[in-house]
């Protein structure tokens, strides 16, 4: 009760000295935490150079992912040949002038499908992910703000997505929609919006019984305003960390269905294809599995560390310090 | 129009646990005149907060009103349903909260969250918000205003901040503010400003129902006073007699728990025991087994509230004889 406070309670004493509001500040305390805290809102532009200067590995990631997407854009450019391009003269033939990287068991040239890779697999690493990520968002958000029977409901089916092998379940969409790159995106999308729904929940949970959502219903807001304006946008960090991390989770799942031939089909060019028919030739030809497994790590890497920086560089509390 | 903005009448809320019902709101009554302000006081736990929640209608699960009236300008908002309260909450009662520093959403300009609240209940367009928005700025003594609009929570002092909150509350001018300890959070100086904001606000027409432990600052600005114990009222007076002359042992216990320096003691005096467990209250006064004066009635029956003097009301068998401190 009060007992640190140093205050007369005999009202005619009431202190009529209440400082004015003073222009410049307000008040003694504010004035010294004002001085601390005026800053600017801080720009995107400005948000990225926090970001080169803090964390250089997520810096080069985000280099080396923009070289890799530059590079299944200009494919055409970069390489004379053709991804589908048999010469069966030059089969398994290690790398060489006319072949930087060598070429595979019909006489591809390996630069060339690795380039042309590059497009489905940042396709499949980018694409399924937003479909998950959104569906998993939308129930997740669902379940943890409205709770109760909603939140039962949605949560028990993603139990079951979660507690199938994700392989097996991948396996068994693929098989069932057949061949096909938008068949691959659907399958990623419906593998992986489960673990994005639990965690989306979990912060949806924590983010309803803060004070300023409680602070915006006092105010009369809608829910589906209090979840669109208040919730969703504290969840955006761990949305875009999420995404990061789920970026790579795709390229690999698509990887090893291809590798297991439920995915993208020969003569068509994917890493986790290219890995899986380098491996007859592991021994007299590695080039053939090394280096599509090269690129693959390299962009999953980058990914991750992408990830870990854009963490560190959201977070709202540590903006300005 | 009757004379009170607000009249709660026989109001009981509860807590459902798996160990029993928890009354932590038990048949309390009050009321708010227009254009005064009204202090409730208590300890940690004594149903203050859950009290004005359930005035709002925002108790939380497993929370639940269970019986009572709450009149707000002649209208029982017990009775809306939940798309009219919630025209109601902002518009004609608001509310701001003890922490300035979570009450504001970190990733929305201060602008906004204040203009959010014109924008549901008035309609009115972005500029017109904003207009809006910089006037109430400049009302609660927030210095820059159209810089402050914006600036993100974080980069403000918590002194501001809690003006944004009351920024936030007031902007559609509600009938009803309540301040759930308003100054709890910050420090003394700020204190004092944001209790002259809350007192000019009262100036202009709005009633103020004001939520405290803190003896001093109900003492400054609050015309009436209501003491709550367990979950009940067990004092009610105006300022002035409750500070003069308290009449329930557990005010006077508490006004002797106050650091005076001009009484000089060396020792605090302090209330002996605890809060009772809502669960497993006494049979008879709730206060009788921390009262130093509790005889044989005490244990055995709950006192009514009862009259002892104009507009005073005491929840004690002793009331009279209760002594002043």
């Amino acid at each position: 009760m009060g007992k640190n406070k140093r205050k007369d309670l005999i009202p005619e004493n009431i202190p009529e000295n209440i400082p004015e509001n003073d222009p410049s500040g307000s008040g003694m305390t504010d004035n010294i935490s004002l001085r601390s805290q005026i800053g600017e809102e801080e720009k995107f532009s400005d948000l990225l150079r926090r970001m080169a200067r803090e964390n250089k590995l997520a810096v080069i990631s985000a280099v080396v992912i923009l070289l890799f997407v530059l590079a299944a854009v200009f494919a055409p450019v970069l390489t004379p040949y053709k991804e589908t391009e048999m010469d069966l003269l030059h089969r398994l033939s290690p790398p060489s002038a006319a072949h930087p990287l060598g070429t595979d068991e019909g006489g591809r040239d390996i630069l060339t499908r690795v380039l042309y890779g590059s497009r489905i697999s940042l396709l499949v690493g980018v694409v399924p992910t937003l479909l998950s990520m959104l569906l998993g968002t939308v129930l997740g958000l669902a379940a943890g703000f409205l709770g109760g029977k909603t939140d039962a409901v949605i949560m028990r089916l993603a139990d079951i997505m979660l507690g199938f092998p994700s392989m097996l379940l991948a396996m068994l969409i693929m098989y069932t929609l057949g061949d096909g790159l938008m068949n691959v995106f659907l399958t990623l999308a419906l593998v992986n919006w489960a673990s994005v729904a639990r965690i989306v929940r979990a912060e949806a949970l924590q983010i309803k019984e803060s004070e300023y959502v409680e602070a915006a219903r006092v105010i009369g807001v809608a829910r589906y305003k209090i979840i669109l304006r208040h919730i969703l946008p504290n969840a955006v960090p761990t949305l875009i960390v999420l995404f990061t991390l789920n970026v790579p989770s795709s390229i690999l799942t698509e990887s090893s269905l291809s590798f297991l031939g439920l995915g993208i089909q020969v003569p068509d060019a994917s890493w986790g294809l290219m890995v899986n028919t380098g491996r007859q030739y592991l021994y007299n030809a590695p080039w053939l599995s090394f280096v599509p497994s090269a690129a693959i790590m390299l962009v999953v890497l980058s990914f991750n560390f992408l990830g870990d920086g854009l963490r560190d560089v959201l977070d709202p509390y540590q903006k300005n310090q | 129009m009757g004379q009170n903005m607000l009249e709660v009448r026989h109001l009981c809320a509860s807590f459902f646990t798996q160990k029993g019902e928890v009354k932590a709101v038990n048949d309390v009554s009050f009321e708010v005149p227009r254009g005064r302000i009204v202090g409730i006081v208590g300890e940690s736990g004594c149903g203050k907060s859950m009290t004005v929640r359930s005035v709002m209608r925002l108790l939380k699960y497993p929370g639940k009103i269970v019986s009572g009236e709450v009149m707000l300008d002649g209208r029982d908002l017990m009775r809306l349903s939940g798309r009219e309260m919630a025209a109601v909450r902002g518009a004609e009662v608001s509310m701001i909260f003890q922490d300035p520093m979570t009450s504001l959403n970190p990733v929305m300009k201060a602008g906004k969250q204040v203009s959010e609240a014109v924008r549901i209940h008035q309609h009115v367009s972005s500029e017109e918000a904003k207009r809006r928005t910089l006037e109430i700025f400049e009302a609660v003594g927030i210095p820059e205003p159209a810089r402050r609009y914006d600036s993100y929570p974080h980069q403000l002092s918590g002194g501001l901040r809690q003006r944004v909150m009351i920024a936030m509350a007031m902007i559609c001018r509600p009938k009803l503010l309540i301040a759930d300890e308003p100054t709890t959070a910050l420090d003394v100086t700020v204190e004092a400003q944001i209790l002259r904001i809350m007192k000019n606000l009262c100036g202009t027409g709005t009633s103020v129902l004001i939520i405290s432990h803190n003896l001093g600052v109900i003492a400054q600005i609050c015309d009436y006073v209501y003491v709550m114990y367990a979950g009940r009222i067990v004092e009610q007076a105006d300022t002035f007699t409750l500070f003069e002359h308290p009449m329930h042992p557990y005010t006077c216990g508490l006004l002797n728990a106050v650091a005076s320096l001009r009484l000089g003691r060396e020792k605090l005096d302090t209330i002996p025991g605890v809060v009772p467990n809502l669960l497993h209250l006494p049979e008879g006064c709730s206060f009788s087994l921390r009262c130093e004066k509790c005889s044989g009635i005490c244990a055995s029956k709950m006192p009514d509230l009862m009259k002892t003097g104009e507009g005073h009301m005491v929840r004690c068998h002793l009331s009279g004889k209760g002594g002043e401190s």
